[in-house]
């Protein structure tokens, strides 16, 4: 006989791993310092490249500019103004991904321990079933 | 109100029902409504300009996840860019190159809000989306609606220099008209009014909706739509702009009435009867306060047969079957006699 209760569990455990499952699933099989880490690596990659974008769209809009005094510049002071403004860009946008990677890793191990439970509590019901079912020994 | 209830949960049931098939549906729709706007507003791409295309196209989105309909979104809008100038499509390549490092990359979950902020643009309703991050989301939901209104801004600078960009010219052309779109671009004054004031709506709209008030929706859609109205009211006078009230006030109106819309579906409770309980335990004192949902069960319809052909042809079948019987019973009378 089907047991209700049972099916009611798998059906919320099929349906979780469909689909919050796969969204966490990649995020729990780290720690979160770990994972927070690998974030920030590619948070540091990604805003560089963004960066640099920005730096290619001024430099044409500015290209004139750039030509015309390229002589009489102070190279240094343009190269740490440069600079000054990456670390400052690129500090923004890591804190704002740890702060992604930390919520994001931390609602994935909430919902995580959910679907243990749940999955124990399958694992119950399957003992009882057979508790009931196997012979009675005299 | 009841009929509106039954109505919502008639709804969600069917919804529930059918979500297998609803979801590619919608998908599809949503799709092809972009689509079709973006070759409405900037078909430059003759070939890109045909329905059959486009239906291929949204279907394909349909059976894949948003992402790919944002991919195919600004595909359709690079080429065509590209098609009315090579800077200009240059430029959006970049801009979407941009987007998806510092954001879809992470997290591409609410991408289908850079598909909607331009469609309520055109719409009219620009408004009902910060209110709505505020409403359904985490205030960082307001990044990709953000995504699309940087795009939209582009376009409409594009769509307006249309007749400077579409003209071949030598070399050197070619890099005023870079600079030309660039500068177009980061000097867009409304745009920078939008973001701003789309960030301060979520963060207001997010604060209010969670507090423990009652009708905390409903205000926070309500100061929501005024501290956009006001702050829009006040940076159009600003960037001499002033044409745009009108726009605004009929825009601010629809959106009030289309978050209500999105409140009675999603956040439904009834404040009547509010209930207050404290009790306590080992470690703390609780004070809470239960608010019960608004809930109709949909009324199940019950088909009743007025005529008496099948009781007539039941009660037919019946006698066959007691005739049948008391031939039995007498065959097994006669065995017995």
């Amino acid at each position: 006989m089907i047991d209700q209760e049972r099916v009611r569990e798998m059906t919320k455990l099929a349906a979780y791993e469909q689909r919050e499952g796969k969204k966490y699933k990649k995020a729990v099989c780290y720690y979160r310092g770990d994972f927070a880490a690998r974030h920030l690596l590619k948070g540091f990659f990604c805003g560089t490249a963004a960066y640099g974008i920005f730096l290619t769209l001024w430099g044409v809009c500015h290209i004139e500019e750039l030509m015309a005094n390229i002589d009489s510049m102070d190279l240094i002071a343009f190269g740490t103004a440069v600079l000054v403004r990456y670390l400052c860009f690129l500090g923004a946008y890591l804190i704002a991904v740890d702060v992604y990677a930390n919520v994001f890793y931390a609602s994935g191990r909430k919902s995580m321990k959910r679907h243990y439970r749940r999955l124990k509590r399958l694992g119950r019901l399957y003992e009882e079933q057979e508790s009931r079912t196997a012979p009675t020994r005299r | 109100m009841t009929v509106l209830l039954e109505f919502k949960e008639g709804i969600r049931s069917f919804y529930g029902k059918y979500e297998i098939y609803l979801l590619p549906v919608v998908k599809f729709l949503l799709a092809f409504l972009s689509f079709i706007l973006i070759n409405r507003k900037i078909g430059y791409m003759e070939r890109l300009d045909s329905l059959p295309l486009l239906l291929i196209l949204a279907l394909v989105c349909s059976i894949l996840p948003v992402g790919a309909m944002l991919l195919a979104a600004g595909m359709l809008l690079t080429l065509h860019c590209y098609a009315l100038s090579m800077p200009a499509g240059v430029i959006m390549l970049v801009l979407f190159v941009v987007m998806y490092l510092l954001y879809f990359r992470f997290a591409p979950g609410n991408a289908y809000y850079a598909l909607l902020a331009p469609i309520a643009y055109v719409l009219g309703i620009p408004y009902v989306l910060p209110a709505a991050n505020g409403l359904l989301q985490q205030p960082v939901s307001v990044i990709p609606t953000i995504c699309g209104v940087v795009t939209y801004y582009f376009l409409d600078g594009i769509t307006a220099n249309e007749a400077s960009l579409g003209v071949t010219g030598e070399e050197g052309e070619l890099l005023s008209k870079f600079q030309g779109i660039i500068k177009q671009f980061i000097g867009n004054r409304e745009m920078y009014l939008t973001i701003g004031v789309f960030i301060v709506t979520v963060l207001v709209v997010y604060v209010i909706r969670r507090m423990s008030i009652d009708y905390a929706w409903t205000v926070a859609i309500i100061a929501g739509m005024l501290l956009q109205y006001v702050a829009f009211f006040a940076g159009y006078l600003q960037i001499g702009m002033s044409s745009m009230t009108m726009r605004l006030t009929a825009g601010c109106g629809i959106s009030v009435v289309v978050l209500l819309v999105l409140q009675f579906f999603f956040f439904n409770l009834d404040y009547t009867r509010t209930e207050r309980v404290q009790f306590e335990d080992d470690e703390y004192y609780y004070y809470v306060k239960a608010v019960p949902k608004r809930y109709v069960s949909v009324r199940a319809k019950s088909l009743k047969k007025i005529s008496d052909n099948g009781r007539s042809q039941r009660a037919a079948k019946e006698a066959v079957t007691r005739e049948e019987l008391m031939e039995d019973m007498e065959i097994d009378m006669d065995d017995e006699e």
